[in-house]
């Protein structure tokens, strides 16, 4: 809604800079904005030309910048666990009261970052933020919820210490035209991070997320991406595992109807040895669905006795559904075991003779059998704190576009 | 010692020597331009239409970038301007063995051909330089009415049926190396089975390059009426050689309902040798086309054998293997074009990647709307021999159709410590075990060969496998 009030205020680097001496940010955040609008102002606009979105069908997708509404989350975190030191705030707080921690993280990622146009774009305009802190050996009681529902450029900056463990939902329900966010996730040594990104935006909204994860040493990551909302939605998910020992668990889950479309990229990242990761993603499509799935194994030179595995599998729920999939390795270790896998398909006719022979009718034995699909992503998370809700919503969509 | 034992190799190279023949009746100069498209079609007396699809061929080659998505590094290395894009061996055609050159024929015996003239009771083309020089046909697949000749004669003999089908399956604009060809083209085979025709023997086809920076430009179509089934085979192997040399071909097949065609390829040419074909099949109703296909040689081999299914319960099958060693990329794969229900497809790629070599499955199945009931299967694996070595694996599905069977599934790894102990326990070296194994997972591959090329295909890795250990 706010955004809609500021509409006619356009972007640029005047502008940028004007936000960040009116929140009185330190000077290398200012920089820092005005590197990453450069960045995205050197980039051209999307095309399906473009390298990384040929696949997706751009027609009438408005991807023109939103002006710099404030993206603030709701927090939610268990009052026990700020006593032990634990941060849950927003990023600009973070900024007046831990400069050094965030600007520590910030440099890191920075160092390393594969942009894309539209995150530059959030690194450049995103204000209030959010910002976790879990200290070395700290374990978390509860989960921490972070909610957005308003303005364009959501960024979360996490930072998991030394043998702490956590996990965090982070979930997006604005109903703007843009939302471009960006998500960065430090695991230090040990650390284990359960992590969830719901996308559930507004039937119009173009939503574009940037997932960044970096972990050190026998770190423990499990990701699960459920995107249900919007009308374009495009994820670039990448962990990095930089340390021996670092475990990465990708999970995806989309339900897509009508005419959205799905766009998911993904990167395992093995680039230290003794590394292992694990990728599911499932899409199941109704209406004239159309999702996309990009995903590439590297394993470095380096990072022998590496483990991977990636797996894309959907099911086609009506005729006017689309899918498309692009699993790729790029090998250049010899002492590794690496495999993927793609499926594309309707439901198994066996699964739901089945099911009929116990009676139950065609639409609920179809809506189990989707049901079911899902189940395997979200029991793999292994934090029904954080998917117990999810099954639920996509639910009441059974009934209406799945089944058969 | 790693060294050591390449020189072994490359000294051993079966087929690297280098013939002395000079007595060229012909030799066109260096480059590629108008003129010169002009002189091939007057030299061949080619019909007006071939003449001016060569011309517009070669503007579009010129106007075509390289693929972005390939190697450039390596395609970088071309020089267009230092090929040879036409040359003869001699103006008269031998009937028979013969007739065949003395010089000509020292470098077939050393290849094998009158042998294999002997025990596959087939036809044989073989090709030296750009050109035929010897072509036997057998009686009985003359009985058959069987057409099988050089591109050339086929145009001369049968330019309806060439110009009928020419460039549909494969237009000269599909990519940069097709346009190419379709400007220079000379030589390769011209196939036509009639109705109901079942050809027992393989026809077979052996391809040569044996001039410095001489380019080969050979140009196949094979017809299959329907009910017919015609297996084709074609092998290379060239001298060594210190410059850049192209390869680049181009293959059309058509199957007619009902047709059944099986294409063999086994490439191994010398690692200066740039191998970038076009090869693509259109399958009818209830046809089957099979792409059996060994890339074992050349500095970049660029190859995606593929089947337009276009009728109704066509069928597409491609198996190939690949081997890459120093200094070699083989980007190879398969494309599955759906365009039509319940058609199937099946794709088995294996790769070995050893010494700094790299191996690339590159590869596409595309279903289009409303095709129900197709099914397609891709399976991958990739053997790493060493920590030099490297294997990519880029497939891509498009999907647009609700009742189809879709499944991909790619492992790499290297040789397995387990599988390498349990031979060796049976008192194998590792060098032989390492073959034992590596052989093994070429099996799939190797037993779809005539026994001529299995043995040979066997030897070859052994001797690839010398050095790989240790």
């Amino acid at each position: 809604m706010i955004d809609t009030l500021n509409e006619p205020r356009e972007i640029d680097a005047a502008e940028i800079d004007r936000a960040a001496s009116a929140a009185n940010e330190p000077g290398w955040v200012r920089e820092s904005r005005r590197a990453a609008f450069e960045r995205y102002a050197a980039m051209p606009q999307p095309t399906e030309r473009t390298p990384g979105w040929r696949r997706a069908d751009l027609t009438g997708i408005d991807f023109s910048p939103a002006p710099m509404g404030a993206s603030a989350f709701a927090v939610e975190a268990a009052a026990a666990d700020l006593e032990r030191g634990v941060v849950a705030c927003s990023l600009s707080e973070a900024l007046a009261m831990h400069e050094r921690v965030v600007r520590g993280a910030l440099e890191r990622v920075h160092r390393a970052q594969t942009l894309g146009k539209f995150s530059a774009l959030a690194e450049s305009a995103w204000r209030e933020g959010a910002f976790v802190y879990v200290p070395d050996g700290v374990e978390l009681s509860s989960p921490i919820h972070l909610t957005s529902s308003a303005g364009s450029y959501p960024r979360l900056l996490a930072i998991v210490g030394k043998n702490a463990r956590a996990s965090i939902a982070e979930t997006h329900r604005c109903g703007s035209r843009l939302s471009a966010g960006v998500t960065d996730l430090i695991l230090e040594d040990g650390a284990h991070l359960t992590y969830a990104h719901v996308q559930e935006c507004g039937e119009r909204t173009v939503a574009l997320s940037h997932q960044r994860a970096r972990l050190a040493r026998d770190a423990k990551l499990v990701t699960l991406n459920f995107g249900i909302g919007g009308r374009f939605a495009r994820a670039d998910i990448e962990v990095e595992l930089l340390g021996p020992g670092a475990e990465s668990d990708m999970l995806g889950l989309v339900f897509a109807e009508r005419s959205q479309q799905f766009d998911y990229h993904t990167v395992q990242g093995h680039r230290a040895p003794s590394t292992r990761s694990d990728l599911l993603f499932k899409s199941a499509l109704g209406g004239s669905a159309h999702a996309v799935y990009t995903g590439v194994i590297i394993i470095e030179k380096f990072a022998q006795k590496s483990d991977a595995y990636q797996a894309n599998r959907n099911l086609i729920l009506s005729d006017g559904a689309r899918a498309d999939t692009e699993p790729m390795l790029e090998i250049e270790a010899n002492d590794v075991r690496c495999t993927h896998g793609a499926t594309v398909g309707p439901i198994d006719e066996e699964q739901l003779f089945y099911l009929q022979s116990r009676g139950l009718d065609a639409s609920d034995a179809a809506r189990l059998v989707v049901e079911g699909f899902f189940a395997e992503v979200l029991q793999k998370v292994g934090d029904e704190r954080l998917t117990g809700s999810l099954q639920e919503k996509v639910a009441p969509h059974l009934g209406r576009d799945g089944g058969a | 010692m790693a060294v050591k034992q390449e020189m072994l190799v490359d000294k051993d190279y079966k087929y690297g020597f280098r013939d002395e023949t000079q007595n060229y009746s012909f030799k066109s100069r260096k480059g590629i331009d108008h003129d010169i498209v002009e002189q091939i079609s007057v030299m061949k007396k080619e019909p007006k239409w071939m003449r001016d699809a060569r011309h517009r061929a070669l503007d579009i080659f010129f106007a075509k970038p390289m693929p972005p998505w390939a190697n450039l590094e390596l395609l970088g290395q071309i020089n267009f301007d230092d090929i040879f894009y036409y040359m003869r061996a001699s103006d008269v055609e031998g009937k028979t063995w013969e007739e065949v050159p003395e010089d000509i024929k020292r470098t077939f015996d050393r290849l094998g051909v009158p042998e294999a003239e002997r025990k596959f009771l087939g036809g044989v083309t073989a090709q030296y330089d750009s050109e035929v020089v010897y072509h036997s046909m057998r009686r009985d697949l003359e009985a058959q009415g069987v057409l099988f000749s050089d591109m050339d004669s086929g145009l001369r003999e049968h330019e309806d049926i060439v110009r009928k089908y020419f460039g549909t399956v494969i237009p000269a604009a599909d990519n940069k190396f097709s346009a190419l060809n379709t400007s220079v083209w000379s030589g390769g085979s011209f196939v036509w089975v009639p109705a109901g025709v079942h050809v027992s023997v393989p026809l077979q086809a052996y391809f040569r390059i044996n001039a410095e920076s001489m380019g080969q430009f050979e140009r196949t179509l094979i017809i299959a009426e329907p009910g017919s089934f015609v297996h084709y085979i074609e092998g290379c192997t060239a001298p060594t050689y210190s410059s850049n040399s192209l390869h680049s071909a181009v293959v059309e097949l058509v199957a007619m309902e009902g047709a059944h065609i099986r294409y063999t390829t086994i490439q191994n040419w010398y690692k200066n040798i740039f191998n970038l074909v076009t090869k693509r099949a259109v399958a009818h109703k209830n046809s089957h086309v099979e792409w059996v296909d060994g890339n074992l040689g050349s500095k970049l081999t660029m190859k995606y054998p593929s089947v337009y299914l276009v009728g109704e319960g066509a069928r597409g099958d491609v198996l190939s293997v690949a081997y890459a060693s120093a200094g070699m990329h083989q980007d190879a794969g398969s494309k599955m074009v759906h365009a039509a229900p319940n058609t199937t497809s099946l794709i088995t790629s294996k790769s070995v990647s050893k010494g700094g070599g790299r191996t690339t499955y590159r590869g596409l199945v595309k279903v289009y709307e409303g095709c129900d009931g197709v099914k397609s299967n891709v399976r991958c694996d990739a053997l790493l021999m060493d920590e030099d070595s490297r294997s990519d694996t880029y497939p891509t599905m498009e999907i647009d159709a609700k009742n189809v069977r879709i499944e991909h599934e790619a492992t790499v790894s290297k040789v397995g410590e387990e599988q390498l102990f349990y031979v060796m326990s049976r008192g194998l070296t590792e060098v032989e075990a390492t073959t034992m194994i590596v052989n093994g997972f070429f099996e799939p591959f190797v037993k779809e060969l005539p026994m001529e090329y299995a043995v040979e295909l066997n030897r070859l890795i052994a001797l690839e496998m010398e050095g790989s250990v240790g």
